[in-house]
């Protein structure tokens, strides 16, 4: 599996409840809502953390998140996916907190640290056999990301983690196909340098 | 690195995309064929993607539910958000407003004056009940000017007409005989007898007329002090209005017209 193939939204009959789930919200009722959040929390936080590198501000920035969602979903038009729009919201917060950070920290000597403690809380029956040669790579990937620029990292993120289309990625960003791919490359060259050496285990 | 080799590190990342068409697709795999290095960075970029893929994602610390309290935002907390400059600004603007109100509130007057609501702030203009206008009727002088009026008029018209027939008379003095002289004599006694019925009969009709326009102007002047009771009653009504304290006031106010009635019975 190159991909990965999880919760994405991809099945027509759970993409219809979807909509139920937005029309619902956008008349305010926020049960509805939180059922959009139990579909797509993981997702996002899975995002804001490769994008953040820091469980702590993975969390807030997740919340935030789904906040500045529910608070303009009369704003979401039907016209677009609802996980394009969430993913943009995730994006743009994430970007904006990158920004606000002094330069240089992404690069920090400690970035691997706040890897031991996801390690440490994660539930113990996701930590079976396997699952922690697979957790080691992770951490590998994750600080290696943490060596790209935000709008590249962004763009790898949704391109590999999210399993985003170069079109579906355009319209998350908003720019033009041809930036989304220059960027997707340009990303994939400092990953190559940082990952290239280590043999793929799966 | 021969140049041709340099443009296939170029299709390499892109091919593991599916971004490459048929035919450079085709001359990328006949070129990895040939070429162990290009071959060697392939695998690599294809171990960097599968790592890049192969990541699972770690389950959520908490659910990022949304409550409704949070979700809808009073205007305290939109004031929180406000920065300090604008907290204050809004801040002195909602004060000056209060106590702008309150001052309206608390100085506002509602009253009624003729038939009309009057809604003023702060004081209002004393409303002054209308002057009294007393008429001064002389009713004795009045009533001796007709009476001269209508004499006069009487007498005159009385002479006019005793000299128009004295003249006649004198002018058919020759062809009347002795009888005939004293008959018309006696016609114009009775004239004059008649004439001066009439004028005492005017006379009398005078002087009821004038007790009637007498009677009309104490009738006015009695309608005028009723109205004058009247404003003196609104003002009463208008202080008790106005609050306790007024009240007190008027309650003052009629002890004192009422000590002055007694002084007057006694």
């Amino acid at each position: 599996m190159l991909l990965d193939q999880g919760l994405r939204g991809s099945l027509s009959p759970d993409r219809d409840m979807e909509s139920d789930w937005v029309a619902a919200s956008q008349r305010g009722d926020n049960r509805a809502f939180n059922q959009l959040v139990l579909k797509w929390e993981k997702p996002i936080y899975n995002l804001t953390l490769r994008m953040l590198h820091d469980p702590g501000e993975a969390e807030d920035t997740t919340q935030e998140v789904f906040l500045a969602a529910f608070r303009n979903i009369r704003r979401f038009r039907k016209d677009s996916r609802f996980s394009t729009w969430l993913y943009r919201i995730a994006v743009n917060h994430c970007l904006s907190r990158l920004r606000r950070r002094p330069q240089g920290v992404h690069l920090s000597l400690d970035a691997d640290r706040p890897e031991e403690r996801i390690a440490s809380r994660l539930p113990l029956q996701e930590s079976h056999e396997g699952e922690i040669l697979s957790e080691e790579r992770q951490s590998r990937v994750r600080a290696a990301l943490q060596f790209l620029q935000p709008d590249h990292k962004a763009v790898l993120e949704l391109k590999f983690f999210q399993d985003l289309t170069f079109e579906e990625i355009a319209a998350v960003i908003e720019a033009p196909v041809s930036t989304i791919k220059s960027r997707l490359y340009a990303g994939l060259e400092v990953m190559r340098y940082r990952l290239g050496a280590f043999e793929s285990d799966i | 690195m021969a140049a041709t080799c340099r443009e296939f590190r170029n299709y390499i990342p892109r091919a593991i995309l599916g971004d490459l068409s048929q035919e450079e697709q085709k001359a990328l795999d006949q070129h990895l064929a040939e070429c162990s290095p290009c071959n060697r960075e392939h695998q690599t970029f294809g171990n960097t993607v599968r790592q890049l893929g192969s990541g699972l994602d770690v389950p959520v610390p908490r659910h990022f539910f949304v409550y409704p309290e949070e979700s809808h935002s009073t205007p305290w907390r939109a004031f929180l958000r406000m920065s300090r400059a604008w907290q204050a600004a809004t801040a002195t603007v909602l004060l000056v407003f209060g106590f702008a109100s309150l001052l309206a509130v608390s100085r506002l007057q509602v009253r009624s004056e003729d038939g009309a609501l009057v809604i003023g702030f702060g004081r209002l203009p004393e409303r002054r009940p209308p002057a009294p206008q007393i008429m001064q009727v002389d009713s004795s002088a009045l009533e001796a000017k007709i009476l001269k009026a209508a004499a006069e008029r009487s007498r005159q018209d009385n002479l006019e007409f005793l000299r128009t027939l004295r003249a006649e008379m004198a002018r058919s003095n020759k062809a009347i005989g002795r009888e005939q002289r004293a008959l018309l004599e006696q016609a114009i006694s009775n004239v004059e007898l008649r004439m001066g019925q009439l004028v005492s009969t005017t006379a009398y009709d005078l002087e009821r007329k004038t007790d009637r326009s007498v009677q009309d102007a104490y009738r006015k002047v009695s309608l005028e002090r009723a109205r004058d009771m009247a404003a003196v009653d609104n003002r009463i009504k208008l202080l008790a209005i106005n609050g306790e304290v007024k009240s007190t006031q008027t309650d003052a106010i009629l002890a004192t017209l009422l000590q002055v009635a007694e002084l007057r019975m006694q």
